[in-house]
């Protein structure tokens, strides 16, 4: 089995013990593609790092996340505009609006969403989107970058069938990661109805352990436990949802 | 409490807890008829009745899912009693007349009154409690919901956006904030005395 | 209390306090009653949340179905009251199951089903050279309509050979029979969006899935897609106008 998590910050600090451990058990159990999103300019050495210790199994993403976004934004996003320009990126990423806690950073956490979004335009890279209570919002800004180049995956989806088709349409796929499993998560109801071309799997790791670990450190390894809950829902096996998301990520990604 | 035996009628509260729809028919069929009888010679009518048993099973419910329920009397007497002063609880809400209060002795021990006190208070205090919950400005609700939902202190504070630390801080000062709206409430002194 | 106190009672329920600070908790609990009433009342209401949302969900369940039978059984003590003459219900049992051999004849009537319109004759698979004994027997599987083992054999088939067109197409046909509707629309979905000679024939078929789960405005929208040239675009015609 081929498995892909399209999305962990294996760079975190909540790593820095065992790093090397955990990367390893993960491409063990047929873990061995991690997708890296990043956050801010801060952590912009730790995934160099990460990316030189494990050349073959990590691709990294360049981007600012929208709980980031703060009076310093326009030189966060120049750094991110540097970096895409003197080397590779797989996506940009993860960017957004997040209206959690702080909804007082809205207007720039727009304006830096739609700037990155241009900047994955021009060098034709998908996004991956962080979304949190800010589904309207994200979808009006998608609605008017919506064309050929606008594609890419929003990640940790959390909203009803009816979002999910939204996003859909924007030519975006699904990430699915721990939250499939938790009792009352709500995707787990409606997930079969849709179709398995829109999914890519994901930890979100340290965050968000899949049950039985819910609550513990997520680390890739656990993303099985995601892969057998959808294997559940959709009545499909491991060896081939494995299979069928690594192909999709192949798609969005293009490695 | 571990003194005294278990009654078999536990498993009735294990029913109740285990949402056993057999057990919860049967809870109707045997102990519901008296408590509609005594509420139909107080004042009351059938739609009260309902209310009135619908709300204490909850209360039952909820003590013996927060804090187990050991019953060593007769759940016939337990409940009875219980529905017995939520409606007189009701009785005093809504009329300021002298109600002739029609009592119906069932069985003498101590037990079943002390239980049914027990619930009562309990029952009592979820009331105040969830309503000073609301009373909370909605920062300290959404924290407290996520933190008690979540339970990872380190996913709270990520999907908040906020540092653990503060998260921590914050989750002692708001359940600070709702341990005084509670100890003001008037309420809340006429039960703990 | 200050907010120290709570955050010094936060720190003693989850364990966090040395042996000297907890100590010292337990001496200034024992000696200051307002600090024990606040660290009693906080106890309480943590317990309380953790409760409350922790059980939120079968708490909910339980007092819907607690609604439902208290409904039932206040229902049936109105029915008791009057004189039962003649049982109602078994008249409106009657009617409903009438009603319901009616809807399904109309149904069976009105709605095409896939086992209609999904003609395929005997397969005849490809022969490579280093697979024969496993195509055989995928082939020999799909003939005789034992699906379970043909789908064994075609999901083996290509893990060695992924790319493979053909298999991929009677692999998806197969998951239709075998109503694993996602493997099939996902096998199917790839070959209609990519350039194989099975491309129009696998767009045909995606639409009889769809089909075959009562999707009909994902099936009608699928077979309007299927070009003239198409070996199946009479047949999905056809298919469109009984479901227009």
């Amino acid at each position: 089995m081929i498995i892909t998590d399209t999305h962990t910050h294996l760079y975190s600090d909540a790593f820095d013990a065992d790093r090397n451990d955990m990367i390893h058990r993960a491409i063990n159990q047929g873990v061995s593609r991690f997708f890296i999103p990043a956050i801010d300019s801060t952590y912009t050495e730790s995934m160099l790092q990460l990316e030189q210790d494990f050349p073959e199994h990590v691709f990294l993403m360049a981007g600012l996340h929208p709980t980031h976004v703060k009076e310093n934004y326009t030189e966060e996003l120049n750094h991110v505009e540097e970096m895409l320009a003197k080397r590779k990126f797989y996506a940009v990423g993860e960017i957004g609006i997040d209206l959690y806690w702080d909804t007082s950073t809205l207007e720039i956490q727009k304006k830096a969403f739609k700037y990155q979004i241009q900047l994955a335009k021009k060098y034709k890279l998908p996004i991956v989107i962080h979304c949190r209570e800010a589904f309207n919002e994200i979808f009006e800004i998608l609605e008017t970058e919506k064309d050929d180049d606008l594609f890419g995956v929003f990640h940790c989806f959390t909203g009803d069938l009816e979002q999910a088709h939204q996003a859909i349409s924007y030519n975006m796929k699904l990430g699915i990661g721990g939250v499939a499993t938790f009792k009352n998560g709500k995707i787990d109801q409606f997930l079969n109805q849709i179709e398995l071309k829109h999914i890519v799997l994901e930890t979100d790791s340290p965050y968000l352990a899949p049950a039985p670990y819910r609550g513990k450190r997520n680390e890739s390894t656990y993303i099985i436990k995601v892969l057998e809950k959808l294997s559940h829902i959709y009545n499909v096996s491991l060896e081939d949802l494995a299979s069928i998301t690594t192909q999709n990520s192949k798609e969005v990604f293009s490695i | 409490m571990s003194e005294k035996k278990l009654h078999e009628d536990q498993k009735y509260i294990d029913g109740l807890l285990q949402n056993n729809s057999f057990i919860i028919e049967a809870i109707y069929d045997k102990f519901v008829p008296k408590v509609i009888n005594y509420i139909k010679q107080n004042s009351g009518d059938s739609d009260q009745a309902q209310d009135i048993i619908q709300d204490t099973l909850i209360t039952i419910y909820n003590q013996a899912s927060e804090k187990k329920l050991e019953l060593t009397c007769p759940f016939d007497a337990y409940f009875f009693l219980l529905c017995k002063r939520k409606w007189l609880n009701e009785l005093k809400k809504s009329s300021n007349k002298e109600v002739t209060i029609k009592e119906e002795l069932l069985y003498k021990g101590e037990d079943a009154h002390e239980l049914a006190f027990e619930t009562d208070v309990f029952g009592e205090k979820e009331a105040l409690f969830t309503e000073m919950f609301n009373k909370l400005g909605t920062a300290c609700k959404d924290l407290l919901t996520a933190t008690f939902k979540i339970k990872s202190m380190e996913e709270v504070a990520e999907s908040l956006g906020v540092t653990y630390a503060y998260a921590r801080k914050k989750k002692s000062l708001c359940i600070g904030k709702l341990t005084e709206l509670v100890q003001e409430s008037p309420k809340f002194n006429l039960l703990n005395k | 209390m200050e907010e120290q106190d709570y955050i010094l009672f936060e720190d003693y329920l989850s364990e966090d306090l040395s042996e000297t600070e907890k100590n010292a908790f337990e001496t200034r609990f024992k000696t200051d009653s307002k600090f024990k009433e606040s660290f009693n009342t906080y106890k309480e209401l943590s317990s309380f949340l953790e409760h409350k949302f922790e059980n939120e969900a079968t708490s909910t369940a339980f007092q819907s179905n607690l609604k439902t039978i208290s409904n039932a059984y206040f229902e049936k003590q109105e029915t008791f009251k009057k004189v039962i003459q003649f049982k109602p219900w078994q008249y409106a049992m009657a009617a409903s199951v009438i009603l319901l051999i009616g809807i399904t004849l109309f149904n069976k009537l009105s709605n095409p089903v896939y086992g209609e319109y999904a003609n395929y004759d005997s397969i005849s698979l490809t022969v490579r050279g280093s697979q024969d004994g496993l195509l055989k027997t995928a082939e020999n599987a799909f003939n005789k309509k034992d699906f379970a083992k043909a789908e064994v054999a075609f999901k083996e088939l290509l893990l060695t050979d992924e790319k493979n067109t053909e298999l991929q197409f009677y692999r998806g046909v197969t998951n239709i029979e075998l109503n694993n509707f996602a493997m099939a629309d996902w096998l199917l979905n790839g070959l209609k969006e990519g350039n194989s000679v099975y491309k129009n024939k696998a767009t045909w078929y995606l639409a009889l899935s769809k089909l075959k789960q009562k999707q009909y405005d994902a099936s009608l929208k699928i077979l309007k897609t299927i070009p003239e040239d198409a070996d199946d675009y009479k047949a999905a015609q056809k298919l469109i106008s009984k479901l227009d």
